[in-house]
């Protein structure tokens, strides 16, 4: 590095001519700059955008919502259409014949192969293949693999995910199931995001004494477990829509409250809260209009993750058997039931099980990239 | 590869060795105890000589073979005095032996009630019939090898009807089959004549050191003793250990409770038990039948899903499964399937006393309901019989004969056109009552098992075929599936609480071959009934069926109970829909002792033999 010596040769001969003031006749003052400024939104925005993986995710949501709304409408059969004549038929997509989940087949174990001829019990062309042959007891045993929908009399339709043990439409029931759940897990969330939201800025923004008996209240709501505070409600009131969506909201609400209170303790003595304040802006503005808007990030944030866990913990409870009332189904329902005959008709599982895994994983993408995008330690990389 | 990779890798496999290690079963032994049973020396004279086998072999003393089966529900007591539920009283069944018990008759086509503990018949001492002396068997003893006695009956039933005690069982042994004068009065300590009965006044006693007297109130016959003294809460309980294991104030005990906590005196001994996951038992050499049984081992896994009791059959582990609805589709033509009667009839209680849907009062309404259920529809998806009775198949008429009540003359009068199915009259009842009614619309709640795959498919069906019969402006069926302890409950709340339910389901399993006293559960008197439709002309029949002279005229007694089950039905106390099939997948390694499903021994599994067990 060089440094300037005062006796260095180089500078002793430098004369009062050699200098020249520089920009003199300039106005020196900060430059505007050329680009446009970026929010903390904006910033967000951008950073989530970069997250390929979260943009994938909400294209997928989109498509999901996009078949709840509009699935159920794309055939002719109603959610609770039911037919005893076809029941559990296999999924059968027209172009699909080469694929054996999706081309209507199924194989029927364990029969007598003496009654293969029988057209009564076997309409000619339902046979597609005789597999497994074995002697049981003296009597010549085999496997078939057969087009259901021609062995049960229904060889022109398509049911695009099969039927289940009414005969009901599969497809319609899949997507009509996500929509409720979808329903359920959005309302449970927003609800309790909102109770959340209000009980964590009155014990945040007050403090004191009202912090300490809303926060102690919250505590002991927390302190049950949770399965059995939702079993309990559900079992008190019903297992209506409603009452499923405030089993899902009876102790969720306090994780919220619990973040936006902390959001508060540390917005709600900052110089600008200070000046508003000074200048007699009422408690509810600075709360709502001043202060919450920080913790809009958190918010979104744990919305997001919240909802793929209500999503589980309603199918939890259709599991438990308190899951929506029928014939309405939902994707716990529909797997509550699948799981039951998983090996006779594994499709019943198939499709329902692939949707909740997608929609989870696609949930827990998307929240996990908002969370990213709105965290301020991570602003402007 | 560094240090650091190598050592995680290490505590990785180190690990999942850990988590496998505790993820292996164990089975507890039982701890050792005072009263442990002892090995019977194979020199004992107390057991009875082995019986030939079928195949005319000399049937081993232990045993030869282990027969492994499952079940869904878990075991609580082995207390014989206080058990609650089928496969605690399986247990006890296996495990001790009572005075009479059923057995196959001799060519195995049918059920015979003979002598167990017991030496012959009970002797009629009076003309009246209301005394009957039971002799004990000389030759029956506990498994320990200690002899079985009049003392140890007197023991046992003055303890089940304990007033301090108030075990479960002590009401139905008071009064059933047989009515002993005074036991109930003294169980429930009421007044008889102006004083409560003490255990002198109660209609036991010892005559000798083999016989006991039997007083009853009322006039019996000797079937009737004998199958009273067939249930399994008669079978006897070990004096010193039930004493040591009772509390200070003598109220409770904890006999049963664990395996090495009760003593044994059937075909088999406990082994071992794990709760909620297996009970075994051991072939009982001082068994006095010890001659009819083969196989060396019993083991009973406690296993709630049906699914993986399906895969474990097909993996060799489990002798035999019973196929649910969805499971029978892959063996229906398969010939190890074996089929019997079930003693349940599925039927839907009607809350008759609901003031909120007053209309259910009205016979019109509950008879549109009844006629307007396709019980064939329902019955084919489920792989079931239609029903529109309420006695299953199962009930006989006659234990001597075998014969179906069904199939008797006064079963068999109930017209089964359609299956009680007609939609048309049911429209027509269903206007006239809600005219009658002055409604415009009807909306009713069905509640039910969530749990139970049948039950579910039978009320979504309904769900959708009653609006569409009667119309979807004129009926609404609401459905409230709850898990089936809670469904129950609330069905049985309505004792209490009348707008608990509208509707129901409903079965019973209760006296197969007395259908007499099986139509106990139906009437005004019973504490668990579902229903709630009243009637003092049935429970007048079914006192006249059970207690009057009349009984012993078994036409008479046919008469009444047909009238009976046409006052239910008449009155659609309840809507009957399906009987169901029971499907059994049998391994071939067993071999049954006969051919054919027989009542109360079933398929004799115990008698089986198990030919290519290690």
């Amino acid at each position: 590095m060089r440094t300037f010596e005062h006796a260095a040769p180089e500078y002793s001969s430098l004369q009062k001519e050699d200098f020249k003031l520089h920009e003199r006749d300039d106005a020196i003052h900060d430059a505007k700059f050329e680009t446009k400024s970026v929010g903390f939104f904006k910033d967000a925005m951008l950073r989530f955008g970069k997250n390929t993986a979260s943009i994938i995710a909400f294209i997928i949501i989109c498509i999901i919502a996009f078949f709840s709304i509009l699935g159920p409408m794309m055939n002719e059969y109603g959610y609770n259409d039911q037919d005893l004549n076809r029941a559990n038929l296999p999924a059968r997509i027209p172009g699909c014949e080469k694929i054996n989940l999706l081309n209507g087949s199924t194989v029927l174990k364990n029969r007598r192969k003496d009654n293969l001829t029988d057209t009564e019990k076997y309409p000619e062309g339902c046979i597609l293949e005789i597999t497994n042959e074995s002697v049981v007891n003296g009597v010549k045993m085999c496997d078939v693999r057969i087009d259901t929908y021609i062995y049960s009399g229904y060889g022109d339709d398509y049911f695009w995910f099969g039927t289940d043990y009414l005969g009901r439409d599969l497809w319609t029931r899949v997507w009509r199931g996500c929509r409720i759940s979808l329903i359920i897990a959005f309302a449970a969330v927003l609800t309790n995001v909102g109770f959340g939201v209000i009980y964590g800025s009155i014990a945040g923004y007050y403090g004191g004494m009202v912090d300490m008996v809303m926060m102690r209240i919250a505590e002991i709501i927390q302190a049950f477990p949770n399965i059995v505070v939702m079993t309990l409600f559900i079992m008190y009131f019903g297992n209506g829509l409603f009452a499923i969506i405030m089993a899902l909201v009876v102790r969720d609400w306090v994780g919220t409250a619990t973040l936006i209170r902390a959001q508060f303790y540390r917005f709600k003595d900052s110089e600008y809260v200070l000046a508003a304040r000074t200048l007699g802006t009422k408690d509810r503005t600075l709360i709502f209009r001043h202060i919450l808007p920080n913790a809009i990030g958190p918010i979104v944030t744990r919305t997001m993750i919240a909802i793929p866990s209500a999503i589980f913990a309603e199918s939890f409870l259709a599991y438990i058997g308190l899951g929506i009332r029928a014939p309405e189904a939902s994707l716990g329902v529909l797997l509550s039931h699948a799981q039951t005959v998983l090996l006779q008709y594994p499709y019943q599982t198939v499709f329902p099980a692939a949707l909740i895994s997608v929609l989870m994983i696609s949930f827990n993408l998307f929240g996990n990239g908002l969370r990213d995008a709105f965290d301020p330690t991570q602003r402007g990389t | 590869m560094n240090s650091k990779r190598i050592l995680s890798l290490i505590l990785a496999v180190v690990m999942s060795a850990a988590i496998m290690a505790g993820c292996a079963q164990q089975t507890v032994e039982p701890e050792e105890s005072p009263f442990a049973p002892t090995e019977t020396p194979a020199t004992t004279t107390d057991a009875p000589e082995p019986a030939p086998s079928e195949a005319g072999e000399e049937v081993s003393k232990t045993g030869k073979g282990t027969l492994t089966f499952a079940r869904t529900e878990s075991i609580a007591t082995l207390n014989p005095h206080m058990y609650t539920s089928d496969i605690e009283s399986c247990c006890i069944e296996y495990t001790g032996a009572a005075l009479y018990g059923y057995f196959y008759n001799e060519d195995k086509t049918g059920v015979s009630l003979r002598a167990c503990l017991a030496d012959g018949e009970p002797v009629k001492m009076n003309d009246d019939g209301t005394v009957w002396q039971i002799k004990v068997n000389p030759d029956a003893c506990w498994a320990n090898g200690e002899a079985i006695n009049a003392d140890t009956f007197m023991y046992s039933f003055k303890m089940l009807l304990d007033p301090k005690l108030v075990n479960g069982r002590g009401g139905a042994f008071a009064e059933d089959y047989i009515k002993i004068l005074n036991a109930k009065a003294y169980y429930t300590q009421t007044e008889v004549d102006g004083a409560v009965p003490t255990w002198e006044d109660v209609g036991i006693k010892k005559v000798d050191d083999m016989t006991l007297e039997i007083t009853t109130s009322i006039a019996q016959d000797a079937t009737e003793v004998m199958s009273h003294f067939a249930y399994a809460w008669t079978v006897p309980v070990y004096e010193e250990m039930y004493e040591a294991l009772m509390n200070a104030d003598r109220t409770a005990t904890t006999y049963g409770t664990e395996i090495d906590k009760v003593v044994c005196s059937g075909a088999f001994t406990y082994n071992a038990w794990e709760r909620d996951a297996e009970i075994s038992f051991k072939k009982n050499p001082a068994y006095i039948n010890q001659g009819i049984i083969q196989i060396e081992n019993l083991v009973m896994k406690i296993i709630p899903d049906r699914g993986t009791q399906l895969q474990m059959f097909e993996a060799g582990e489990l002798d035999y499964v019973e196929l649910n609805s969805s499971q029978f589709k892959d063996y229906e033509e398969d010939p190890r399937v074996l089929y019997s009667p079930s003693i349940y009839v599925k039927y839907m209680p009607v809350n008759v006393n609901n003031p909120d849907t007053p209309i259910l009062s009205d016979v019109n309404f509950r008879k549109a309901l009844f006629l307007a259920v396709d019980r064939e529809s329902i019955a084919k998806l489920l792989n079931a019989k239609p029903a529109n009775y309420l006695l299953s198949t199962r009930f006989i008429a006659d234990v001597t004969t075998g014969e179906s009540y069904r199939n008797s003359k006064q079963g068999s009068a109930i017209p089964d056109d359609y299956c009680g199915y007609d939609p048309e009259q049911a429209v027509k009842l269903f206007e006239q009552a809600l005219t009658d009614a002055g409604q415009d619309k009807v909306v009713l709640t069905l509640t039910y098992r969530n749990d139970d795959a049948d039950m579910t498919a039978i009320a979504e069906t309904l769900q959708s075929s009653w609006p569409s019969i009667f119309g979807a402006d004129r009926f609404e069926l609401i459905l409230n599936g709850l898990p089936t302890s809670q469904s129950n409950e609330q069905i049985r709340a309505a004792k209490t609480d009348a707008t608990s339910f509208d509707l129901g389901f409903a079965g019973w399993s209760t006296n197969e071959l007395a259908p007499w006293n099986g139509l106990k559960v139906y009437g005004s008197a019973w504490a668990n009934r579902y229903d709630t439709f009243t009637s003092e002309r049935y429970d007048e029949l079914w006192t006249l069926a059970n207690s009057s002279e009349e009984r012993f005229d078994h036409e008479k007694r046919l008469d009444y109970v047909a009238e009976m089950e046409s006052i239910w039905l008449d009155n659609v106390s309840g809507i009957p829909v399906i009987e169901l099939i029971d499907k059994t997948l049998k391994a071939d390694r067993v071999q049954l002792a006969a051919d054919q499903w027989v009542n109360r021994v079933g398929f004799g599994w115990i008698y089986a033999s198990v030919t290519d067990a290690d």
